[in-house]
């Protein structure tokens, strides 16, 4: 560590004492010994997939031509051996994170296999969502039991293939609330991951893990109010930047923020689809029993999620007041505004959609000017840029005057970036 | 008990459950077996493969089987749309065949002869669900998929012959019980071939 290495160089020019050298020495040495080496630990959760991956396939190559009763000794022996291994970990190697990792995560993968496997011996037809369901109820104690990151992502990835298919069996209609327990199960090991090692890769995954999985299943609550989801996800990914935008995400790298990527993504596109006249059309021709209202999974979740964001929100202009406003962390409750007069005015609704992005891009180039980031500009251009995009494929423009707003803000871009560089330059001479 | 007794256990009991639901799913299967109901699936020998031949083709280790029971009115295609699967129950016609009684997007409550299949509605006519079953892949063993091939195209393509797979069925379970070509045995076929080839 080249710190350690002008340790000594500190102490002779005394700009530290002795005590302190010793102190910084010993505070990395304590580093060292709790954090994993961070290759090592990808390299031990990967190899554990390619070790389970290519024992599967030198199984399969013979398999059909075991006779059954070696085909299940297989299915078990798989289960075994990885439950073993998990064994010796906890009762040998506690402390070493690579060793519990890569071991939990193969006994994720055995469990899913080995039912898999007697299935396919015994031509045991299931429904994928007692599978999914079983599977990961099974596994899921390994997240704490074995203290494991890797299998709490795997779990959260299973649990959101399980929605969907717990969504289409009508056999049991209630099943599809089932994932939204599922997905409280790691969430208190994800906290203490956060506040215990928020700089380990695991967690960084985690933030981006968490944020996906919620994109892709919170559509599943949609059932016969559907128009109340685009609310719902604009609220959700409001949730999404403040947490990004919080004062203990701020600070990360961008790569370690996937709730502010997901965020600001999803708000824009979100915004950008409800641009068009024609999404509001499809709102207004939704059937709407005012008398379903209380009881719409849509209506709960609209509603959970809006307490959620208002206490967000509250949180964090309590202490700074508005003087640091940023207009992403309102557009949850200015949409909402907008939805409600879309209900009775789409046009209206329909420009006043289009001014919030266009003062989303607006507002996001003058913060990048002000602080001289040319990301927060560039993110700013390509906000309007395909705000100009979109009205080109619904207004009746000639193709004169939509190549002319496109070369504009082709020049925008050049423009805003030159001048910017322009700048920098000139400060650091 | 300390903290590091607890957690070895608890994971024990964690294994226990994890070895428990294969046994079960295991331990089940006899009692199917004895319960299941017969069905005889008849080869659609019209329908032609990727192979141009029909009723069936060869998937490296599988023969993928085209049945004539395959497909069923359905009155509204929009009820259909959002499913991938349906609920088959099923029933004999009066040769003893397989015939598809009804379809359902819930698990049939009142009947065990039922499997359920991967449905989709015709894109030419929404009037027509199609449906694939878990039994559509028959597995051979020892022979060369040529000798398959030959053996298939004579039997399954000639629509005057009578071609069906036998499943036992019970509650979405199923066990395959024999390929019949021609009335005779697909299985038995293949011993012949393999008695007829000399050993190397």
């Amino acid at each position: 560590m080249s710190l350690l290495k002008d340790l000594t160089e500190l102490v002779s020019a005394d700009i530290i004492s002795n005590d302190t050298a010793l102190q910084i020495t010993e505070f990395y040495k304590r580093k060292q010994d709790t954090s994993p080496n961070r290759m090592l630990l990808i390299f031990g959760i990967l190899g554990a997939l390619l070790v389970g991956t290519g024992v599967m396939f030198i199984v399969a190559n013979q398999w059909e031509e075991l006779p059954q009763s070696i085909q299940t000794v297989c299915a078990f022996l798989l289960l075994i051996v990885p439950q073993s291994l998990c064994g010796y970990v906890m009762l040998k190697k506690p402390q070493k994170i690579v060793w519990r990792e890569s071991t939990a995560l193969i006994l994720f993968f055995a469990v899913g296999a080995s039912i898999s496997l007697v299935s396919q011996i015994y031509h045991i037809n299931g429904e994928m969502s007692s599978f999914m369901l079983t599977w990961m109820l099974l596994t899921a104690p390994l997240i704490y039991l074995m203290d494991s990151s890797a299998v709490s992502l795997a779990y959260l990835f299973g649990i959101m293939i399980y929605c969907p298919a717990a969504r289409y069996n009508l056999s049991y209609p209630f099943e599809e609330y089932l994932y939204w327990l599922l997905l409280l199960i790691p969430m208190p090991r994800y906290i203490l991951l956060y506040k215990k090692a928020p700089d380990q890769i695991l967690t960084y995954i985690h933030h981006w893990m968490i944020p996906f999985v919620l994109t892709m299943t919170l559509g599943y609550l949609s059932h016969s109010l559907k128009m109340l989801m685009y609310p719902a996800y604009i609220i959700m990914f409001g949730i999404f930047y403040m947490t990004g935008n919080s004062a203990r995400f701020r600070k990360k790298p961008l790569i370690a923020n996937g709730y502010l990527v997901f965020g600001f993504i999803g708000t824009v596109i979100l915004l950008l689809i409800m641009s068009f006249k024609s999404t509001w059309k499809d709102i207004i021709a939704s059937n709407f029993h005012i008398s379903h209202l209380l009881i719409a999974p849509e209506f709960i979740a609209l509603l959970i999620l809006f307490v959620l964001a208002s206490l967000l929100f509250f949180q964090r202009y309590k202490d700074t007041g508005m003087a640091k406003w940023n207009l992403t962390n309102t557009v949850f409750i200015l949409f909402l505004v907008i939805f409600i007069v879309g209900t009775q005015d789409t046009s209206l609704a329909v420009i006043l959609d289009n001014l919030l992005i266009f003062a989303l891009g607006i507002l996001m180039l003058r913060a990048g000017t002000k602080q001289s980031r040319l990301g927060v500009i560039n993110t700013g251009m390509l906000v309007i840029a395909l705000l100009v995009v979109c009205r080109s494929f619904d207004t009746d423009l000639t193709f004169v005057v939509k190549g002319i707003l496109f070369v504009l803000v082709g020049i925008g871009f050049f423009a805003a970036n030159w001048l910017m560089i322009k700048k920098t330059t000139k400060n650091e001479a | 008990m300390k903290h590091r007794d607890l957690l070895i256990s608890a994971f024990a009991l964690v294994a226990l459950a994890q070895l428990f639901v294969p046994w079960q799913m295991i331990s089940r299967q006899p009692k199917f077996a004895e319960t299941g109901v017969e069905y005889k699936f008849k080869i659609d020998s019209k329908a032609k493969s990727d192979d141009n031949w029909a009723g069936a083709s060869i998937r490296g280790k599988y023969i993928w089987l085209k049945f004539e029971e395959d497909h069923i009115k359905i009155a509204d295609k929009k009820e259909w749309e959002n499913f991938q699967s349906a609920y088959v129950l099923l029933t004999h016609d009066s040769a003893g065949f397989a015939k598809i009684e009804s379809v359902t997007k819930t698990k049939p409550a009142n009947s065990i002869e039922w499997v359920r299949a991967r449905a989709w509605v015709n894109w030419k006519d929404s009037t027509m669900l199609h449906l694939e079953y878990p039994f559509n892949m028959y597995y051979f063993k020892d022979t060369s998929p040529k000798e398959i091939e030959s053996i298939l195209k004579n039997g399954l393509g000639d629509s005057l012959k009578l071609n069906y797979l036998s499943v036992k069925i019970r509650e979405n379970q199923f066990f395959v019980t024999d390929l019949n070509i021609d009335g005779i045995s697909f299985k038995e076929m293949m011993d012949k071939v393999k008695k007829s080839k000399p050993d190397k």
